[in-house]
């Protein structure tokens, strides 16, 4: 049983030139990568719009705030249930 | 039609350099796709800097690029090692296998060889890992990657024929323990 002869030398340089070659940046990921960047610089910032927001959540603070506050009515449903 | 200059400019930068910072990233993680993650967040930072980056003489451009990229890589270990460090390395050594387990052409005997490259690149100590990957991956110079680490080039073509007579003799052990 022996070690098969092998240039180390030459043997390393081949299989770096091999193991490079599947480690590279393909053009394919650089133009993704690029349009990523691209495309993230160049969106707006949206801010955040108050009126529609509130709009948004009128129906709970109605809820809330409204003549028959919700907190009375679930108040009373328990005292009524105990 | 400013932006569109901005970005041609951005684009010569991207041109020039990707192929180096990829390869700098791949050499620091030894992770193929945090490779990728750390380059898109690089050159996101070189869009948000490059009038710092156009105000440098050609000859300090390198250098800055490649210590936003040092920077990165020092976040990025940093959040590794904030608890996912083990799971990573698992993950990644499953992502190696299964790249070298796949291409029908090679011989078992070269994917073994080649497993075995892998894993004697991830040993070497950093410095030389670095080294080797920007010259064989990313094509650059020892003076090119002298100047992107801030070492003299001697330093590197050092670093560089220290890091192929290791993978050598790495190769050869794991050989005479196979056959």
């Amino acid at each position: 049983m022996t070690t098969p002869p092998i240039d180390p030398a030459q043997d390393v340089e081949s299989l770096l030139t091999r193991w490079a070659g599947s480690h590279r940046l393909t053009d394919a990921q650089a133009s993704a990568i690029r349009a990523a960047i691209l495309q993230s610089t160049s969106e707006p910032q949206v801010e955040l719009d108050a009126e529609w927001f509130w709009g948004l959540l009128r129906p709970v603070t109605g809820l809330l705030d409204g003549p028959n506050q919700l907190h009375h009515r679930l108040s009373g449903l328990i005292s009524f249930g105990a | 039609m400013e932006l569109r200059d901005r970005q041609r400019r951005f684009d010569a930068v991207y041109l020039e350099y990707r192929q180096g910072l990829h390869a700098y990233f791949l050499g620091r993680t030894s992770d193929p796709e945090q490779a990728l993650d750390l380059l898109q967040e690089c050159f996101l930072r070189v869009w948000r800097g490059q009038a710092s980056l156009e105000a440098l003489p050609p000859e300090r451009r390198r250098f800055w690029l490649f210590s936003v990229a040092r920077n990165l890589v020092v976040d990025h270990h940093r959040r590794r090692a904030a608890g996912q460090a083990a799971q990573a390395a698992v993950d990644t050594d499953a992502r190696v296998t299964q790249q070298w387990a796949d291409p029908p052409e090679h011989a078992l005997v070269e994917q073994e060889d080649l497993r075995e490259l892998d894993r004697a690149i991830r040993r070497l100590p950093d410095d030389l890992r670095v080294a080797l990957v920007l010259q064989v991956v990313g094509g650059q110079t020892s003076a090119e990657i002298g100047e992107a680490l801030g070492q003299p080039s001697g330093t590197v073509r050092y670093h560089l024929a220290q890091a192929r007579r290791r993978l050598a003799d790495e190769l050869r052990r794991a050989r005479a323990v196979n056959v």
